[in-house]
């Protein structure tokens, strides 16, 4: 509907920019500690993954899994102190991760947008949301205010916010929380980030609302070609909308792989273990008993070991198994039963709903 | 055994809504409006809804938390005829009770909260807030509360030990384990769970509801579960009712509400709920726009400002998301939400003024009215109702869209409709006079955008 | 800041037997309604300890002539002059001593005991509060200025005039002779040196300033513990009541409050202070009546919000009576702000003291700070001492107040800590 020049410009872009084999975002070993009183807590602990052009990766993990910490550290908008980010993040070539603040600036909310869970806190509520959505603009590119105040109604339209240049005037406390999340969405792409970072952009939303934002979000990455990196809690809706899925626990990736790998492969006790949570697998089977390990003083070994089923004395040494090979090559799992020494055997068999087979 | 442990009927609460110096009544808040159903012995009834339908006001009216504006909750039937000590017939309505029948009543009704970070007393105990209800009801030996406490504390999982921590010191799922055991302690026969897992992990979701659907077979236990996760409800409860806006719109065995919903809000709601299984993705039925306020709720059936499936009126047939659009359209003008002068001023980037032609254009884009309608009259109609609009006769824009495109659904409000046993749903959809109507293409269900190939709403009533 | 009951050890309950120990056992027709009052630990430390002082006030100010020591008269009334005069027991409190040592009982009745009770609780608080330094230190200050309030008149005696010994200097300090009529200490190139005999020097009356300085900390204490209690009773019931009465009530409870707040407590202070005279008691008094305004509104802030947590719900779907949940949970909730609240409020008070009696207004027959401060001021050029101990003393009292009313919200901010414990 909207269809116009700029949509094509950043189509364009998105085409000739990242034609190379380089992915589009390479966080290597992403480390994030904070200095508490009792003690360095460790939330993200060498953690690594790719995004290409144009995907979707999903981090999904439960609370204290360190999955939003993590997208976080990747524009560094954790404070520092108390935070501590050691690692590398390439993003186009470039390690933004060593570059200055002022560089890192131009980079946030420009390249890389963010999403929060929460558009309450996240807009300036002295503000109208078109008088913010144009600064977004003008912040990183230079054109006129009337230019800008055009394409912002033209991104409100297109979010679907109804009778958008009349709501431009209007202040955030104006909007419902889902049309909050719009506007939000909105200022993100305001600057045609290619990458969007969304962090549980549909948690506090109702569930009708969320499908509808889900969805915007799966259309919007179409017309304008970014990537997102979604980070969520909810396996229905990584189902929805990823292509990559990164599962994390306790600050480490367990398990990695395509959707399909995750949902219907599942290798890692881990994702078993939450997959069996959900209802349509199986349900009520009692959850996971336990309790996540201390993130000031994680165990030796494996992080997920004390709520393991599969668990033998090995798992409980060393450093925390590295990621190995499950079922295709870029389908990788954290567990020493996929090493050259164990048996994976049993974890398969336990697959969640494998009884039922495929729908 | 059959009568129904807990039955409501016509449960209302209402917030008056007050303005200046003499606090003068200027308005009712319609929270909850007008409920009626029932809890069996052992079972489990769902209520879901989107925020704000309600359902937690009507949670909190049938304990007595809030004290309802009219209606009545019959708890344990009519049958019971015990005497009260003034030697008349104990009253069954919980909207009547008086302080020591209410206190009575709290023994057997219990309740269960969302958020288990502010459920305990942050300074006590939890063993001594568990306990502390055994005090209310005259339980003076200390040690026996103690006893009756840890036994309990040891029935939902945690330890005997743990009588002695503070709330601070468990994680959300192990305090709300606690707040299970808080309200079981006066072993009641009803426990009304509101939002019980919202605030948990998927992990220790499932943890708290097989626990509590165990305790529920082990004590006998009927529950009032309330939840805004379809999925949860779907697994734990044997009935559902969905809410919206303060009114029940369906209510039917579990089963068969999700599989076969009957008023298109469900049938919005069951869609919507996101599958974990990547090769399903599907076409969600897309609701409009978000809840409307309850303190001023639309006229017939509320759900109908954003229904997919709203009924047309006589004489126009256009395809179900034109109408939709035009009703759309339509509410914003009646409401006066669509501001020409806001749109004049941001639409024209050079200064110069905009035309009305160019105003029309930019109105038909933002309500994706850009194509003319395939119905000629209804076309013709919203034509000059554009027209009017741009040229600032806002009430000459509504009177038209007021007189070519009122539906049935604002005027009328839907009675209930049975389907099968113990099935029924609010929608104008099932009764008589539009149940044999041709309605046009389910374009929502079938998932392309044609206007042709009109299909039955399926509305016959099964044997 | 109220009392729950006692706890008990888990090997007592293991040792009971009988009655059901299952909840789905327990047979309620069997149990009574539980009686309106129930006696609390701390009701019975108040009324066991403050019911012999109340009684002594009052035998005090009914029996006892003016001329009379209180225990003197006690003695030869109960037929004890004999041992209360080996023992030295010759004290002569006045009602203010009285009514100083009533809310000592309180306060160990409502903060101490419930402290000590829940010794866990209160371990876990010491430990966020030793984190704040200053605040440690400012308890430690406050502890000193206490025990030497209340212990210190009985060690030491009442400054007496001696003008022999007018202007002395402080010990390693000395002064002109040309000031002083004598001089106790050492005398050096015409130089007057301080000894230990007065070790913070003397006033012009020849008053030992020290001795001035420790009579001063009763005094302080007096005003903190008075007002403090006065006004957290006032501004907790008000502040609560009002809250929990809502609609009319509330509206007109919180206009009163504002009316205390607006009140000029100072000018109505002078008013009284003519007509009746200027008593340490009147002070308090007045000062306490018209400060409890901002304490009540707090209070009713907090329990307006403590009251809409699911734990308050919760409890009230127990059955319990609004009361009941008031005096357990919420005011057990507001004790926090209400503590700091007080805490902030005290400085107030205790420089509004120093003010009046540095005006020449306040109570001549009690040894304040600002008495001492208002009586060395002509002296200042040669004798700082008068000054300087006495406002030192005022300054960090007041500076330790302040301390340590912010640490203890960091301290018992329950709500905080759950969030980074978890």
């Amino acid at each position: 509907m909207t269809a116009n020049s700029t949509t094509d410009e950043r189509l364009a872009d998105a085409a000739t920019g990242e034609q190379t084999d380089e992915p589009l975002l390479r966080v290597e070993s992403l480390t994030t500690e904070f200095d508490t009183e009792n003690g360095t807590l460790t939330a993200v602990d060498d953690v690594s993954f790719t995004v290409d052009p144009g995907e979707t990766v999903c981090i999904v993990g439960e609370s204290g899994s360190g999955k939003t910490v993590a997208t976080e550290s990747i524009t560094r908008i954790i404070n520092q102190p108390p935070g501590r980010i050691t690692g590398e993040v390439w993003f186009k070539g470039e390690n933004i991760a060593a570059c200055s603040e002022r560089t890192l600036r131009e980079v946030r909310g420009g390249e890389i947008a963010h999403v929060f869970q929460n558009p309450q806190e996240a807009m300036n509520h002295c503000f109208t949301v078109g008088w913010q959505i144009v600064e977004a603009i003008r912040i990183h590119e230079d054109v006129p205010e009337a230019a800008a105040r055009e394409r912002a109604i033209e991104l409100l339209d297109r979010v679907g916010i109804d009778n958008a240049s009349a709501r431009f005037d209007d202040y955030p406390h104006e909007f419902s929380g889902g049309q909050k999340q719009r506007v939000m969405i909105a200022m993100a792409l305001a600057t045609s980030p290619d990458l969007l970072i969304a962090d549980e952009p549909t948690t506090a939303l109702d569930v009708t609302v969320q499908s509808q934002i889900l969805d915007l979000l799966a259309e919007l990455q179409g017309e304008f070609g970014m990537a997102i990196l979604f980070v969520t809690h909810d396996l229905g809706v990584v189902a929805q909308l990823a292509d990559e899925v990164i599962v994390m626990y306790a600050g480490k990736v367990m398990e990695r792989g395509s959707v399909y790998d995750i949902f219907e492969r599942p290798s890692h006790p881990y994702t078993q273990a939450l997959l069996g949570c959900l209802p349509e697998y199986g349900g009520a089977g009692g959850g996971i008993p336990g309790i996540l390990p201390d993130p000031t003083a994680p165990p030796p070994g494996c992080r997920f070991a004390d709520r393991c089923e599969f668990v033998v004395p090995d798992c409980r040494e060393g450093d925390h198994p590295s990621e190995l090979p499950a079922t295709a090559a870029d389908h990788t799992v954290a567990c020493i039963h996929y090493g050259p020494e164990g048996d994976a055997g049993p974890i398969r068999d336990a697959t969640p709903g494998s009884d039922r087979g495929h729908r | 055994m059959s009568e129904p442990i807990l039955s409501v009927r016509n449960l209302k609460k209402h917030y008056p809504v007050k303005r200046g110096l003499f606090n003068r009544e200027v308005g009712r808040v319609r929270a909850v409006d007008g409920i009626s159903f029932d809890i069996k012995r052992g079972e489990t009834l769902g209520i879901v809804g989107e925020s704000g339908c309600g359902k937690s006001t009507a949670a909190a009216s049938i304990v007595r938390l809030e004290d309802p504006t009219s209606g009545a909750v019959i708890f344990r039937g009519g049958g019971r005829t015990e005497e009260s000590p003034a030697g008349t017939t104990r009253p069954t309505n919980v909207v009547e009770f008086g302080g020591r029948e209410l206190k009575r009543f709290r023994r057997e009704a219990q309740m269960i909260f969302q958020d288990p970070a502010s459920s305990f007393n942050p300074r006590k105990q939890v063993g001594e807030s568990v306990a502390e209800l055994l005090e209310v009801h005259g339980m003076t030996d200390r040690k026996q509360r103690r006893a009756i406490v840890e036994d309990l504390l040891e029935r939902v999982g945690l330890a005997a030990s743990d009588y002695e921590r503070y709330p601070h010191e468990f994680s959300g799922g192990q305090k709300q384990r606690i707040a299970i055991a808080r309200a079981l302690v006066l072993n009641p026969e009803l426990v009304i769970a509101d939002e019980p897992v919202s605030a948990l992990d998927v992990s220790i979701q499932a943890e708290i509801l097989s626990l509590l659907s165990d305790l529920q077979e082990e004590f006998d236990l009927s529950i009032l579960f309330i939840s805004h996760n379809m999925s949860v409800v779907k697994h734990i409860c044997d009935r559902v009712a969905v809410m919206y806006l303060g009114k029940i719109v369906e209510i039917g065995p579990t089963e068969r509400l999700f599989t076969d919903p009957r008023h298109p809000y469900t049938e919005a709601l069951v869609s919507a709920i996101p599958t974990p299984d990547p090769r399903r993705r599907r076409r969600n039925i897309t609701l409009e726009g978000t809840v409307p306020s309850p303190a001023d709720p639309p006229s017939g059936c509320r759900f109908h400002t954003r229904c997919h499936r709203i009924i047309q009126p006589a004489g126009v047939s256009l395809p179900q998301d034109g109408w939709r659009r035009v009703m759309h359209f339509r509410e914003h003008v009646s409401r006066g939400a669509i501001d020409i002068d806001g749109i004049k001023e941001n639409t024209v980037a050079d200064g110069s003024e905009a035309t009305p032609a160019h105003l029309e254009a930019q109105v038909r884009e933002e309500y994706g009215l850009t194509e003319p309608l395939p119905d000629e009259r209804a076309d013709e109609a919203l034509d000059r109702a554009m027209e009017a609009l741009v040229r600032g006769k806002t009430d000459e824009a509504r009177s038209v869209l007021e007189d070519r495109f009122t539906t049935p659904c604002e005027e009328t409000e839907p009675g209930f409709t049975e389907h099968d046993d113990d099935h029924r749903s609010a929608c104008l959809l099932h009764s008589e006079e539009y149940d044999t109507r041709d309605v046009e293409s389910d374009a929502y269900r079938t998932g392309d955008g044609s206007d042709t190939g009109g299909e039955d709403i399926k509305t016959d009533t099964r044997d | 800041m109220t009392g729950n009951d006692e706890s008990i050890g888990a090997d007592d309950v293991r040792a009971t037997s009988g009655s059901a120990r299952r909840f789905d056992e327990i047979d309620w027709d069997d149990y009574e309604e539980p009686g309106l009052f129930s006696v609390t630990p701390s009701l019975k430390i108040t009324l066991l300890a403050g019911l012999p002082i109340v009684l002594l006030g009052l035998y005090d100010e009914f029996v006892v002539g003016d001329r009379e020591a209180t225990f003197v008269r006690l003695g030869s009334d109960l037929g004890l002059s004999g041992p209360f005069e080996t023992l030295g027991v010759d004290f002569d409190p006045g009602s203010l001593d009285f009514l100083f040592m009533f809310t000592i009982v309180l306060f160990i009745a409502y903060v101490g005991y419930p402290l000590y009770r829940n010794g866990r609780m209160t371990r876990y608080y010491w430990r966020e509060f030793k984190r704040n330094r200053p605040a440690v230190i400012s308890l430690v200050w406050l502890g000193l200025i206490f025990v030497g309030g209340v212990l210190g008149p009985f060690l030491i005696a009442m400054p007496e005039q001696d003008l022999a010994a007018a202007y002395q200097p402080p010990v390693f300090a000395s002064i002109d002779l040309v000031h002083t009529t004598g001089c106790v200490g050492e005398i050096r190139d015409g130089r007057c040196y301080g000894t230990w005999e007065h070790p913070l020097g003397t006033s012009r009356g020849g008053q030992d300033v020290f001795a001035s300085v420790v009579h001063g900390m009763t005094v302080t204490m007096q005003i903190a513990f008075i007002t403090t209690t006065i006004v957290a009773i006032i501004g907790i019931t008000f502040g609560t009541v009002s809250a929990y009465l809502g609609g009319w009530a509330d509206e007109i409870m919180m206009r009163f409050t504002d009316i205390v707040l607006s009140f000029p407590t100072f000018v109505f202070f002078l008013l009284i202070l003519y007509i009746y005279g200027a008593g340490l008691g009147m002070f308090i008094l007045v000062f306490a009546a018209f400060g409890w305004g901002a304490t009540a509104r707090y209070v009713r802030s907090k329990a307006l919000s403590i009251s809409e947590e699911e734990f308050i719900k919760a409890i009230r779907i127990s059955g319990a009576s609004t009361p009941t949940i008031v005096r357990r949970h919420v005011i057990p909730n507001t004790a926090s702000s209400i503590i700091t609240q007080l805490t902030l409020i005290v400085p107030g008070f205790l420089l509004a003291e120093a003010q009046l009696a540095f005006l020449g207004i306040g109570d001549t027959a009690v040894p304040t700070w600002g008495q001492l401060i208002s009586a060395g001021r002509t002296s200042i050029d040669f004798a700082p001492w008068i000054v300087l101990a006495p406002g030192f003393t005022l300054f960090l009292t007041i500076l330790a107040f302040n301390f340590l009313g912010d640490a203890i919200l960091d301290a018992i901010n329950p709500e905080a800590e759950a969030e980074t414990d978890r």
